[in-house]
Formats: C-alpha cells, structure tokens, sequence
C-alpha cells in the first residue's frame, strides 16, 4: 500500500511531463504545426528535408566543432589544475575555490560580464591587456572569432568542473604506489606519467564524454552573446540555437521537432558510450 | 634553490590563473557600485571613481520589475529544491528497500529520462504547457521539476547501503512504514540530501532555457532570463553589472556555505574508486 499511494501519483507526474513530451514530439515530426492554427500530416516530408537540409548540417558542424574547441582545452587545463591542487601546498584550498567559482555562476552572467569586456574597440579590457603584448585588437564577436569567444567561455565555465573530477580521481590513487616509485630512484615526471596517468585514465574518459555530452548541447552562451541569434553568418549556429530559431523563429513547430530527433540520436549515443566506460570500471 | 624557484613559478602561475578566473567578478562587483552610469568600460575605468548603491536602490525598488524576477526566481528554485529532497529520498528508499511487483520495469522507466536531453523536447514541452495552461505559471517549473531522476538514482545508492536491520528494528519498536521513512532513513542519509538540495537550487536558479521559453510575459521572468532581456534592450553597463550581482549573491552564498558537497555532487555517477 505504502508503495503505491506514493508511486501511483509520481508515475501519472513523470508520464505526463517526460514520456508525453518525447510521445508528441515524435508525432510532431510528421506535422507542419506552426503554432498557431491548425496542422496537416505531411508524412515523412520533415525527416526528407532534415537530411538534404544544409542548414542543419552546418549547425551540426558548429556544435560539434564548438566541442573540440571546447573540451580539449577543458580537459587538458582541468588535469593541470587538479594537479596543482593535489599538491596541497598553502593556498592551493582558496585556488580551488576561486577556479570552482564559474561554474557556479550562470551562463547569462558571466556571458553579459564578457559582452562588456570583450568588445571589439581598441580599449575594450581584453583588446587593452592584448595590447600590452603587442597583439592587434581583434573583433571577438565577429564572423571569424565568434565561435572562438563562445568556445573560450565554455573552457572558462567548465574547467573547475573537470578539476574537481580529476582531483577525485586523484584523491582514489594510492599514495603508496607513488611512495614505491620514488623509492626506486623515479623522478616526478616518470612518476606522473607512468603511474598517474595511466591510473586517470578512466576518470579523463568520464571527462572527456559528460563535457563533450554537455557542449553539444550548448545555447545559453550563443543566445546570450549573440542576441538570440546564430552570430554574425550563422558562425556560432549551434544545433540547440537552429532548433530553438527553426521552432521559435520561423514557427516551423514540426521540423524543429524532426531536428531535435537529431540531438537526441547523439545524445543516446554518447550516453551508452558513458554508460560502458562507467560500468566496465566498476567491475 | 631550485626547489626554491619551482616554488616561486607555481605560485606566480597559480595567482595568475586566481586573477584571471575572478577579474570578470570584480568588474561585475565594481561596476554594480559605480556612481556614474557608462556605456563602455575599459582597462582604466572598470575602477569606480566615486562608490555609490543608487543602482541597487533603483533597482530593486518596490514593485520594480527586477523585484519580481526575484520572487519568480526564488520561488522556482526553492519549492522544487524542497519538494525534490523529500521526493528523490522517498523514491531512493522505495526502490533501494521495499520489493513489490514491477520494480525493475518502474526503475528503468524512470532511469530512461536520463538519455533524454532538456533541449530535445523543449518544443513539444512548449506545446504540452499550453494545452495546460501552464505557459507564464509557475507550474511549468513546479510539477515537472518535483523530483529529479538522477537525484533519485543517487540516494537509492546512498540509502541501499543502510542496515536492513536498523529498518528492521524500527518496525519491530511499531513504527509505520512513514515513521521509519521520516526518523531513519532522512536523518541517516543527511550528507546525501545536502548535495541533492544544493544541485537542486543551482540547477533551479540558473535555469535559462525553461524560463526563456516558458514564460513570455515579463512579470513572469527568473532573474537569469531577466537580466538576458536588460542584455538586449541595451540596458546600462553598471544597471547589467547590478542586475548580474542580484543573479549571483544566493549561489555565492550557498557555495560558501556548502562547499564540501558541490565536489561529493559533482562527481555523483561518475566513476567510482
């Protein structure tokens, strides 16, 4: 009984908002609702269209290049940064702290804090502290850089997450192993290489999926930077920020739908990856 | 003296590092006090000239539009936060102890939401709350945030591993299923239910997709969508400054006071030593 009265209402809440929402939205994709007034069945002329869609395809060339440029930074610096922590030398507990302090803070602020520190005029912040090393001023949120920007406070926003995994990671070595290597004559960088590493390896894998997982997915930062626009010729056009335009922009309702089915396919994917990698360490 | 030297390097690269990580919060913070209103800040003039708090004033005035973004704000992060620690602890003791027919098929029902990305039904989800008049309530947050499947599979983990003897002799002492639920299994997974709460709040305060496209009424905004819209309108460098300190303030001070539980939170899931 006990069980039942609570599951009872909690499986009608999940069904009506997490499996309904993934029912209507496959239905969609056979629609050409516009959100208002009425829609036709258009059979599989969406999922026709996705495929021959350049649009689409480009966006998930954004998205997917906006990842690399993302994650690899991320996860190389957040290694680094775990490191210096697991020195426990003075200070490091308050660096850690400071490091952590983006990622609790929302997109759209720092976002706005950066519109204003990255502009393209000469004494824009950031073009100023380029300036003392002699480097041009450059135009951050143009066609070039846009994606770069994006990217940059990606790196800026995750790093402290990565840290912290890395420094779990670290904490779980066995600091007797470490002890033993010195003992036999190691030096640091033998030591870190031959038996840190490889001991991080699995930690750096989960890194290395839950940002990609997470920076394919990216939109606040793009919507905020750039109006709630793709940036100047569609330079930062996500996949998340197509959807959101193609749904909310053109009122295309149903082939936003059909588009969303394209993310969720990659998410799936990379999700039974995550899960492999995390069960095949448990074991 | 070459210890020394590395020492020193670790140090210089390591303050470096502080600097640039906070710089952005301190232009934030001093833009925020700024007397004088600009509309441009440079390298020279981030330093306030003269201190001033007439921007949080107006800013924060009685039924000042920002006033109510805080409301919705504090409103969408706190129930959610509240509802979800007592539902995720009651589903994780559920299906960590209690054997009834179809708990695997329930389980994995659940746990399928986990592959399912927020932005992939954020079109049909659009649709759905309007049908129930949900689109500008608070609502669209409060029911489908009550609880979090991630939470839920966290402290299943966390209560799995108390005593099946300690919940044995609470039933034999009388008590009901809700007394044993309410005075051992919540007080014994208390660490686990500090992590859930303080991801909870965090998630719930600085979600911008779900406002964004779930509110279309200003009245109606969080705070983070909020201040996206000052974005737009082009709104005062120190009047975004203020706005973005108002956004921050209860995360910093959550994370001052709960630290140790954003690192155990984070690596929920993750692979385990």
């Amino acid at each position: 009984m006990f069980v039942w009265i609570i599951l009872i209402p909690i499986l009608i809440q999940y069904t009506l908002t997490s499996v309904v929402p993934m029912l209507i939205s496959f239905f969609l994709t056979f629609t050409d609702w516009n959100l208002v007034g009425t829609w036709n069945n258009v059979g599989l002329d969406n999922w026709k269209r996705l495929f021959s869609d350049r649009a689409v395809w480009d966006s998930l060339k954004v998205s997917v290049i906006y990842a690399l440029y993302s994650v690899i930074p991320t996860v190389v610096i957040g290694l680094l940064l775990a490191l210096a922590v697991n020195t426990r030398k003075k200070g490091t507990a308050f660096f850690k702290s400071a490091w952590f302090f983006p990622v609790i803070t929302s997109v759209v602020v720092v976002a706005s804090i950066w519109k204003w520190m990255f502009t393209a005029e000469a004494d824009g912040i950031i073009n100023q502290v380029l300036g003392l090393f002699g480097i041009e001023p450059q135009f951050f949120f143009g066609t070039r850089l846009a994606l770069i920007t994006v990217a940059l406070l990606g790196i800026y926003q995750s790093v402290g997450t990565a840290m912290v995994y890395y420094y779990a990671g670290l904490k779980g070595i066995d600091t007797n192993l470490h002890e033993a290597a010195k003992v036999d004559g190691c030096t640091g960088a033998q030591v870190f290489f031959h038996i840190t590493l490889p001991l991080l390896r699995p930690t750096m894998a989960y890194v290395l999926i839950t940002l990609t997982s997470g920076a394919l997915k990216v939109f606040d930062s793009v919507y905020t930077l750039y109006n709630q626009t793709g940036g100047p010729q569609n330079a930062a056009n996500t996949l998340v920020m197509h959807v959101y335009r193609t749904g909310f922009f053109n009122m295309q309702m149903g082939y936003a739908s059909t588009i969303a089915y394209l993310l969720f396919a990659i998410i799936m994917i990379i999700s039974v990856i995550q899960y492999r990698i995390t069960n095949r360490d448990v074991e | 003296m070459k210890k020394r030297i590395l020492n020193f390097f670790f140090y210089v690269i390591c303050i470096l590092l502080c600097v640039i990580f906070l710089f952005p919060f301190v232009v934030m913070l001093f833009g925020s006090l700024d007397g004088e209103t600009k509309y441009a800040v440079t390298l020279t003039s981030w330093f306030p000239t003269q201190f001033s708090l007439k921007q949080y004033q107006s800013v924060l005035s009685v039924g000042g539009r920002m006033s109510r973004w805080v409301l919705n704000s504090v409103i969408i992060s706190v129930i959610p936060t509240i509802t979800g620690v007592f539902l995720d602890a009651l589903l994780g003791y559920i299906f960590a102890k209690k054997r009834f027919p179809g708990r695997q098929l329930i389980f994995w029902y659940f746990m399928a939401a986990i592959m399912v990305p927020y932005q992939a039904t954020i079109v049909s989800n659009y649709l759905l709350y309007s049908w129930l008049g949900w689109i500008n309530t608070y609502w669209a947050f409060l029911i489908p945030g009550m609880w979090t499947v991630l939470y839920m599979f966290m402290m299943r983990q966390n209560i799995a591993a108390i005593p099946d003897a300690l919940l044995e002799a609470a039933r034999i002492d009388g008590a009901g299923e809700w007394r044993t639920f309410l005075q051992i299994v919540l007080p014994v997974s208390k660490p686990g239910l500090s992590t859930v709460a303080i991801f909870s709040f965090m998630n719930n305060w600085n979600n911008f997709m779900g406002p964004l496209i779930f509110t279309t009424s200003e009245k109606m905004y969080n705070l983070v969508v909020g201040l996206s819209s000052l974005n737009q309108q082009s709104a005062s460098f120190n009047m975004q400054m203020t706005a973005g300190v108002i956004t921050f303030i209860p995360m910093f001070l959550v994370y001052m006071a709960f630290q140790k539980y954003f690192v155990d939170g984070i690596t929920v899931g993750s692979v385990k030593g």
